[in-house]
């Protein structure tokens, strides 16, 4: 890895209302895109609530201050912008991208999209969809799985919420409540902008200082609250499933944690899509068609998940072939050869992302969130290339994934079949 | 230096075919593989070999086994990657410039020198199994796919990627070996590169690897498309009831091209369009509603699909019916018709900013148009669409004429359609 790469142009400001605006110019692209980031989600709503961040999320398209729902959606086409937005347990984000003369009215429609009008009549013909969202969810057996794994792992934490909530809640929900949780979370102390690609930065600066005048502040944050760890065995039978869905928890890191690139490198050694130890020893010897390990994060915790799915009847050998790989992990036989494979992997990724206007503004975004400023891609390059072999071991032994774990299991199989694999 | 519209390309004497595209700006350099062979090709009783050969490649070759392989492309950072379609194969990697032409060594031989190992055709066999029963999960995808069978029934064109359970489970080595001998020749293959790269340095590389390339039958006929109309409805436990129409399009040489290409992003493309405002937006009866339109060598498939609850799944097919109905009769509006044009030309200028997908673009363009173009051709054949010729090709393709439906879910045939499936 000794190519080196451009100095980025970055840009900070923030606005008179409190508003943080972050910015990197791209001056080999004709496009830019544009986020407004929320820090809220599904954990910062009350249990009753569950799944108000990601309703609200629909009804910012439904109808602004200005703009009627066919209105905004013919805007975003006049641009010819590409957009989309998301909810999550920790943040929602409204997302667009356009060519460089159309970034003024890419603005224009994003500021409108966070002040949404929360009609009533609009609020329950939206519900029909959430309802049917909710529908189309139950019948994906991996989003059926990690919505029951996370459950379970998070139990008694604001994290087990469903981001899209239940037929219950979203059946109970008011929009008075979608209102006074909008109030709360929606000002300008809670939200970042960003923008990556080709763009005028004091144009960007002066229409936002202008389009957003009058946003209130709101509240910042959330509380932060520890996470008991319950090691289990969780089985959720669904006959009307084919394959196996499996996951295997244990703690790790939150994002903004010094340890978190070796997390990252941990959980690429095991389960990379292509060429780790998951690889070999459960997808090629056709075990499973899905063998993988990630590292999730979140803000004051994160966890370390074995994600397998397979035929019902190799369901058995495949979760014991993880898990040994799991424990031969643990007990610690990383090669100097295999850590630097894992960090080419992960250099590469990140060098190749940065010509992606997409994953620079989610980039910015990541990096002021848990740096609190804007890292270069070189210094993220240097960060992965001073793990060494003792920080994976001694990141390993505060956060072991072997032997307790919280395993959660979605498909044909039930407990007492499952129960033999481990 | 305006590289939108530098192309480079050339014919090594093994008969392989190069183009390239430089880029400014960018560190990659994106590298792919076109095989031109897939699924139409296969005989009924080998249904799914292209696939089975395409997992079979990154098992090693001749030089080095599967670990050896896999080392040497992850101590270059080369992001790989291999697909079979129905139309053809790509083995593709993505990697910084000055590691392009390692990642070229490696990749024609994983193209050209497969070994086939006798150990692993039975554990890939097992994973294609599950790939099948994968899908069974996914009844968006398998909506899809069967309204590709379904309206191509009796054709080539309907073969599954993925063969049947019955031609994946006899598939022998000798079987594979001898496909890819047939098929994986230095006249049936084109090379793309884009991004970061020195074009002599690329040919000069290639005419070495390629010198001992065998040439072979090359080119496939592509097969003549029969549409079939039809109504399959698959019972099955699920919440939502997953439904689907296809319909014909044309390929991406034919110069009503991008007339369709604009009726179908009105009729489906995003959340300002017909089906979105119709099914989503004014009656709540679907999250996910839309309109796809994929390009073939000599023909051409629309599909619309919507995942709706099983109560409400009635009123959506009469509403998308309704939508397709005044496509056909009416065409689109000039108001629609700018929209189409803004977006359609808004995303290939930004999809053309990704090195890996300009370089499978120009593959394709290459293979299916003989023809490279420059983002400002393209832009110029989209302006030159107009409501009139929208409704001449949406006539021409007969968007309820000739229309196959496929639904998956707790619904029986008459609940959905009624007892009229006659269209009109």
């Amino acid at each position: 890895m000794t190519t080196t790469l451009r100095e980025p142009i970055f840009h900070t400001h923030e606005l008179s209302n409190g508003l943080h605006v972050l910015g990197q110019y791209m001056p080999d692209v004709q496009s830019a895109a544009a986020v407004f980031w929320v820090d809220t989600g599904t954990r910062d709503e009350n249990p009753q609530e569950m799944g108000v961040s990601h309703f609200l999320e629909h009804m910012a398209f439904k109808r602004t201050e200005r703009l009627t729902g066919e209105e905004i959606d013919r805007a975003f086409e006049e641009l010819g912008a590409d957009h989309n937005a998301a909810t999550g347990r920790e943040m929602t984000f409204y997302w667009a991208r356009t060519l460089r003369e159309n970034v003024p009215g890419a603005l224009g429609i994003l500021t409108q999209l966070l002040q949404p009008a929360l009609d009533e009549s609009d609020f329950d013909q939206e519900r029909q969809v959430i309802l049917e969202e909710i529908a189309r969810a139950e019948d994906q057996a991996a989003h059926v799985l990690f919505s029951n794994f996370l459950r379970d792992y998070f139990e008694g934490h604001p994290l087990a919420l469903d981001t899209l909530g239940t037929t219950q809640t979203i059946g109970d929900l008011t929009v008075e409540e979608m209102r006074g949780y909008w109030s709360r979370r929606y000002g300008t102390r809670n939200t970042l902008f960003a923008i990556a690609g080709n763009f005028d930065w004091d144009g960007v600066i002066g229409d936002l200082e202008h389009l957003t005048a009058g946003w209130q502040r709101g509240e910042s944050g959330r509380r932060e609250q520890p996470v008991e760890f319950r090691p289990g065995l969780h089985v959720y039978p669904h006959a009307q499933f084919v394959q196996e869905q499996i996951a295997i928890g244990t703690p790790m890191v939150p994002r903004s944690d010094p340890r978190y690139y070796a997390a990252i490198l941990l959980a690429t050694i095991l389960g990379d899509d292509r060429g780790s130890r998951l690889f070999w020893s459960v997808y090629q010897t056709g075990l499973a068609e899905t063998a993988s390990a990630e590292s999730l994060e979140f803000e004051d915790n994160g966890l370390f998940v074995v994600h397998i799915a397979t035929a019902p009847e190799q369901a058995t050998a495949a979760v014991r072939a993880a898990r040994s790989e799991m424990k031969r992990l643990q007990e610690f036989d990383v090669s100097e050869d295999e850590l630097e494979r894992a960090k080419t992997k992960v250099i590469t990724s990140v060098i190749l992302g940065g010509e992606s206007t997409n994953e620079r503004v989610m980039g910015l975004i990541n990096s002021w969130m848990t740096q609190g400023k804007l890292e270069t891609l070189e210094e993220i390059r240097g960060k992965i290339e001073a793990v060494t072999l003792a920080d994976l071991r001694s990141l390993l032994s505060e956060r072991p994934i072997w032997p307790d774990q919280l395993i959660s299991a979605t498909g044909p199989l039930t407990e007492e079949e499952l129960r033999p694999a481990l | 230096m305006d590289t939108t519209t530098v192309f480079f390309q050339h014919q090594l004497e093994s008969g392989v075919q190069v183009i390239g595209q430089p880029m400014g700006g960018v560190e990659s350099a994106a590298l792919g593989f076109l095989v031109g062979t897939g699924a139409r090709d296969e005989p009924n009783a080998q249904a799914g070999i292209t696939h089975f050969v395409e997992q079979m490649l990154f098992r090693g070759t001749q030089r080095r086994d599967a670990r050896a392989l896999v080392d040497a492309l992850e101590s270059l950072g080369v992001n790989y990657d291999a697909s079979a379609g129905l139309e053809m194969t790509l083995v593709s990697g993505v990697q910084l410039g000055d590691r392009l032409l390692a990642a070229l060594d490696i990749l024609a031989e994983v193209v050209r020198e497969p070994a086939f190992p006798p150990e692993d055709i039975d554990s890939v066999r097992q994973l294609i199994l599950q790939e099948h029963r994968q899908r069974e999960d996914r009844p968006a995808q398998m909506v899809m796919d069967r309204l590709r069978q379904e309206f191509f029934a009796g054709s080539p064109l309907s073969h599954d990627v993925l063969g049947t359970e019955e031609s994946v489970s006899a598939l022998t080595r000798d079987d594979l070996f001898r496909y890819w001998e047939a098929r994986f020749t230095a006249n049936n293959i084109v090379v793309s590169v884009t991004g970061n790269f020195d074009w002599d340095a690329v040919i000069e590389r290639l005419n070495t690897l390629s010198a001992a390339w065998p040439t072979g039958a090359g080119r496939s006929t592509p097969p003549a498309p029969e549409p079939q109309s039809g109504v399959h409805v698959q019972t099955r436990e699920a919440t939502q009831e997953n439904v689907g129409f296809a319909f014909s399009g044309v390929p991406s040489s034919d110069p009503r091209y991008y007339s369709l290409a604009c009726a179908i992003q009105a009729l489906g493309g995003g959340s300002n369009s017909r089906l979105f405002r119709e099914v989503r937006e004014k009656r709540g009866l679907a999250y996910a509603v839309s309109a796809r339109y994929d390009a073939l060598e000599k023909t051409g498939l629309v599909r619309v699909y919507c995942g709706t609850s099983a109560d409400r799944a009635h009123e959506s097919v009469e509403v998308i019916q309704e939508e397709l109905r005044k496509l056909e009769d009416d065409g689109i509006t000039d108001d629609e018709l700018r929209l189409a044009k803004t977006r359609l030309k808004s995303q290939v200028i930004m999809r053309s900013e990704s090195t890996s997908a300009r370089m499978v673009a120009n593959l394709r363009s290459w293979w299916f148009e003989n023809r490279l173009r420059t983002l400002q051709e393209i832009s110029d054949e989209i302006d030159r669409v107009t409501v009139e010729r929208i409704r001449d090709i949406v006539q021409a393709v007969g968007v309820t004429r000739t229309l196959t439906a496929v639904a998956i879910g707790p619904r029986t045939e008459e609940e959905l359609f009624g007892r009229a499936v006659a269209w009109r």
